[in-house]
C-alpha cells in the first residue's frame, strides 16, 4: 500500500512539474530558430537592440519572422522573405494567432476585404465605420490627428540623451 | 467539550467555509475574466481604443498647442519604451485636454489623455513621466478590456465562432449581406464595449486594485526609464492639496492621495541618488510655461 502510494506520487509530480512551469514561464518562448508573428501595425526592426537605434526596415501585422537570437527582451530576427534582418522587441511578437478574430479567413469567404474588413472577424475599420454611421457625436477626428502625430527615432534619441534618460525597452 | 462549545466550533468552520468559498468563486471570476481578455486580439483592442478615446475627446476638448503636445508625446515615448508593453498595436500617442479637472485617461490600444489641470500638478519632468508611466500601466495590465462586462465578452465571443459559417455559407449576394449583418452586430458590440469602458474610466474609476498596481507598476517603469521615482511622491503630495474639496476628475476616481503615497512610500529608495540635469527641468519649464 506504501509503496504504491509512494511510486503514485512520483508519477503525479512530474506532471505537476510540467504543469507549474508551462503557467510560469512567459507567454511567448521563442526558441532561436522557431518563427513568430508581428504584432504591430507598422513594426520598425532595427540595427541594434534598442528603440533608440536606426530602423533596419519595417514589417506588418501577422508577417512571419524566424528567432536567429535572444539577446534580454530583445530578439533579432530575419523576415520570412530573407530579405530583412534585424532587432526587435519580443512585445511586438507572438507565436501564433492571438485569437480566432485573428486567424486568416477561409477560402471560401467570398465577401470583398472591405465588407468583412481585411479578413479579421474581429472589430475592425469597416466595424468601426458601421459604429461611427449610428454616433456621429464621438471625436474620431480628434483620434486620427492623435495617430497622425509621430515621434522620430533620432528627435527620440537626442531627448533622451540631453535628458540623461535609459530610453531602452525591458 | 460540551455541545455548546461543538456548536460554536461548527458555526465558525461554517463562517469559514462561506468566506473561503467566496473569495475562491471571486478567484474564478479573475480566472475566468484573465481567459476572456486573451479572445481580444490586438486589433481588437486597438478599435476599442480609438472608439473609447474618440468618447473621452467628445467630453474633453483637446489642446491645439503643437509644442506641448510635442513634449509630452516625447516623455511619453520614453516612458512606454520603459514599461512592460513597449510595443502595441497602433503605438502609444498622447494627447493634452484643455481642462481644470485633475485627471488622465489611458484607453485600450495606447490612447493616453491627459488634462492641463493635472500638468499643473507637476513641477518636473520626472513627475509627468510619473504621471504618464500610470496610465501607460494601466493599458500594460489591460484594466479597461477588464471593465467588459463578462457576460458581453462571452455573447460576443461566442458569436464569432459561428461567423465563418455564417460568411462562407450560400451564393455571393448571401454572403455580402451576410458580411453587412456580421458588421453591424459587431458596431453593437464595439458601442457596448465602450460604454461599459468609458463610463467606469470617466464614473467610477478603476478598482483600488488596479489602482495600486498601475502605482508600483509606475515606480518601475519610472527607475528603467532613468526618471527619477521619487517625483511620484511628489506629485502625491501636490494632488493631496488640489483635490482637496474637489469632486470632480481623480477625486472621484482614484484613491486618495494620501493613501496611495502609503504604499507607494516603500517601494521608493529613500536616495535615488538621481538628479536631473538641468536640462530636463529647462525643457520642462519651457513647455509647461503658459499653460
Amino acid at each position: 500500500m506504501k509503496r504504491s502510494i509512494r511510486s503514485a506520487r512520483h508519477g503525479i509530480l512530474p506532471g505537476v512539474l510540467v504543469v507549474v512551469l508551462s503557467l510560469v514561464l512567459p507567454g511567448i518562448c521563442a526558441d532561436i530558430g522557431g518563427k513568430m508573428l508581428i504584432q504591430k501595425r507598422d513594426c520598425v526592426i532595427r540595427t541594434e537592440p534598442s528603440f533608440i537605434a536606426a530602423a533596419a526596415g519595417t514589417l506588418k501585422y501577422h508577417d512571419s519572422v524566424l528567432i536567429r537570437e535572444e539577446k534580454g527582451q530583445w530578439r533579432r530576427i530575419t523576415s520570412a522573405d530573407g530579405k530583412l534582418s534585424g532587432w526587435i522587441h519580443s512585445t511586438a511578437l507572438a507565436t501564433r494567432e492571438m485569437s480566432f478574430n485573428d486567424a486568416p479567413a477561409p477560402a471560401e469567404m467570398k465577401v470583398s476585404s472591405g465588407e468583412v474588413g481585411l479578413a479579421s472577424r474581429g472589430i475592425n475599420a469597416a466595424v468601426e465605420e458601421a459604429f461611427r454611421a449610428g454616433n456621429k457625436d464621438l471625436n474620431f477626428s480628434a483620434v486620427d490627428k492623435m495617430e497622425a502625430f509621430s515621434v522620430r527615432t533620432e528627435a527620440l534619441s537626442a531627448f533622451a540623451r540631453t535628458g540623461k534618460l535609459a530610453g531602452e525597452g525591458r | 467539550m460540551n455541545r455548546r462549545h461543538g456548536m460554536m466550533i461548527g458555526l465558525a468552520a461554517a463562517a469559514a467555509a462561506v468566506v473561503v468559498a467566496g473569495c475562491a468563486s471571486l478567484q474564478t471570476d479573475e480566472a475566468d475574466a484573465a481567459v476572456l481578455i486573451k479572445e481580444f486580439s490586438p486589433v481588437d483592442e486597438y478599435y476599442i481604443g480609438r472608439s473609447v478615446a474618440a468618447t473621452v475627446l467628445a467630453q474633453y476638448k483637446p489642446s491645439n498647442d503643437v509644442a506641448l503636445n510635442e513634449y509630452v508625446n516625447m516623455v511619453g515615448q520614453v516612458v512606454a519604451m520603459a514599461s512592460g508593453r513597449p510595443e502595441i498595436f497602433g503605438g502609444y500617442h498622447f494627447v493634452v485636454l484643455e481642462s481644470d479637472e485633475v485627471t488622465a485617461f489611458a484607453a485600450p490600444g495606447g490612447f493616453v489623455m491627459v488634462t492641463k489641470g493635472l500638468l499643473k500638478c507637476c513641477r518636473s519632468e520626472d513627475a509627468l513621466a510619473a504621471v504618464l508611466a500610470h496610465e501607460i500601466a494601466h493599458i500594460e495590465l489591460r484594466h479597461g478590456l477588464y471593465a467588459v462586462k463578462q457576460a458581453r465578452m462571452k455573447r460576443a465571443f461566442a458569436r464569432n465562432q459561428m461567423t465563418d459559417t455564417m460568411l462562407i455559407h450560400g451564393t455571393r449576394n448571401v454572403q455580402q449581406l451576410n458580411a453587412q449583418q456580421f458588421n453591424l452586430q459587431m458596431a453593437t458590440m464595439l458601442g457596448n464595449t465602450t460604454f461599459d469602458i468609458t463610463r467606469k474610466m470617466i464614473r467610477s474609476g478603476y478598482s483600488r486594485k488596479a489602482e495600486e498596481a498601475a502605482d508600483r507598476s509606475a515606480v518601475e517603469i519610472l527607475r528603467k526609464a532613468g526618471y527619477d521615482e521619487r517625483a511620484i511622491l511628489d506629485i502625491f503630495a501636490v494632488m493631496k492639496v488640489k483635490l482637496s474639496g474637489d469632486q470632480r476628475g481623480f477625486a472621484m476616481t482614484h484613491p486618495a492621495p494620501v493613501d496611495r503615497m502609503e504604499y507607494v512610500k516603500p517601494l521608493v529608495s529613500a536616495d535615488a541618488g538621481k538628479s536631473a540635469p538641468k536640462a530636463r527641468q529647462d525643457r520642462f519649464d519651457e513647455a509647461v510655461r503658459g499653460i
